[in-house]
């Protein structure tokens, strides 16, 4: 009796992928029945939601500790709104003086202004 | 962690009589507050319980601003509360609001630097800085209209020559 030659194996199309891994088939049949690992999605965006809550809430209190034990004791102890307001007050009252000065020429502006609007205003009878 | 977002406290007509009960175990200015006022509660037993809240906080030296701030959420107006009033809950900040998830251990170190900070704000008796603030403030208004007065002399200098 003649012994029939064995059976080439049946390739698939996977296995044609597969070239390169000859002689690795039992192991990467063991890979491909692993299930693929998919990230947790959920819980890895709450964590970072959560990081991202706290370096704002450290940043909202940070800002706020600055200004209150630093800014506002600058503002306490070096105080230069009085000088600042005395100092305009001064220019305020010299630039009024001068305007007040200036309008009360008798060929002033303000002057001649008014006295077409009085001369508009009523008849001048000669 | 829990103190570190808003917990929601309601207030009926019932509680009205026992707000010591309801205060008390509260860690006012450590964490936020939202107290929500039922809609039965009349104007003048509103107006009596928010005084009385501001009388408790400020036996105990708290600001109700800073650095957690709490909110009253009621229809009524007050102009002169040195609480933050809304009308719903929708319109308090988001940031109080929302709760993001359970930290973990990373995370609750970085909890704990932020409540020495926090203590380190509360005790920096703000009340009185607010004062300081409130007279600076006085003080660049009144700066503010001389300016807008040397202006307007500037103006009509101009116009003349």
């Amino acid at each position: 009796m003649k012994r029939k030659p064995p059976k080439p194996p049946v390739k698939d199309k996977e296995d044609d992928d597969d070239n390169d891994f000859s002689g690795f088939e039992e192991v990467m049949d063991l890979v491909k029945k692993t299930d693929s690992i998919t990230p947790n999605i959920k819980n890895d965006s709450a964590k970072f939601d959560l990081i991202n809550f706290l370096e704002k809430e450290s940043l909202r209190l940070n800002s706020q500790n600055d200004f209150f034990t630093q800014k506002t004791n600058i503002l306490k102890n070096y105080d230069q709104l009085d000088k600042i307001i005395s100092n305009q007050e001064t220019i305020r009252d010299s630039i009024r003086s001068d305007l007040v000065n200036l309008l009360d020429k008798k060929d002033s502006k303000f002057h001649k202004n008014l006295e077409q609007i009085f001369l508009n205003a009523f008849l001048v009878i000669n | 962690m829990a103190n570190h977002f808003l917990t929601q406290i309601k207030i009926s007509n019932t509680n009205l009589q026992n707000m010591d009960v309801i205060l008390k175990p509260l860690e006012m200015g450590k964490s936020s507050y939202a107290f929500i006022f039922d809609k039965a509660i009349g104007m003048k037993d509103f107006i009596t319980t928010v005084s009385y809240m501001e009388d408790y906080l400020g036996k105990l030296k708290i600001n109700p601003r800073f650095p957690y701030p709490i909110y009253i959420v009621s229809d009524y107006d007050l102009t002169d509360s040195s609480f933050f009033l809304v009308k719903q809950l929708k319109d308090i900040p988001k940031f109080f609001l929302e709760m993001p998830g359970r930290p973990g251990s990373k995370e609750l170190q970085t909890i704990k630097k932020l409540n020495i900070i926090r203590n380190k704000i509360i005790n920096s008796d703000i009340n009185e800085k607010q004062k300081t603030l409130k007279r600076f403030a006085t003080k660049n208004k009144k700066l503010y209209n001389i300016l807008k007065e040397i202006d307007f002399y500037e103006d009509i200098l101009k116009k003349i020559y």
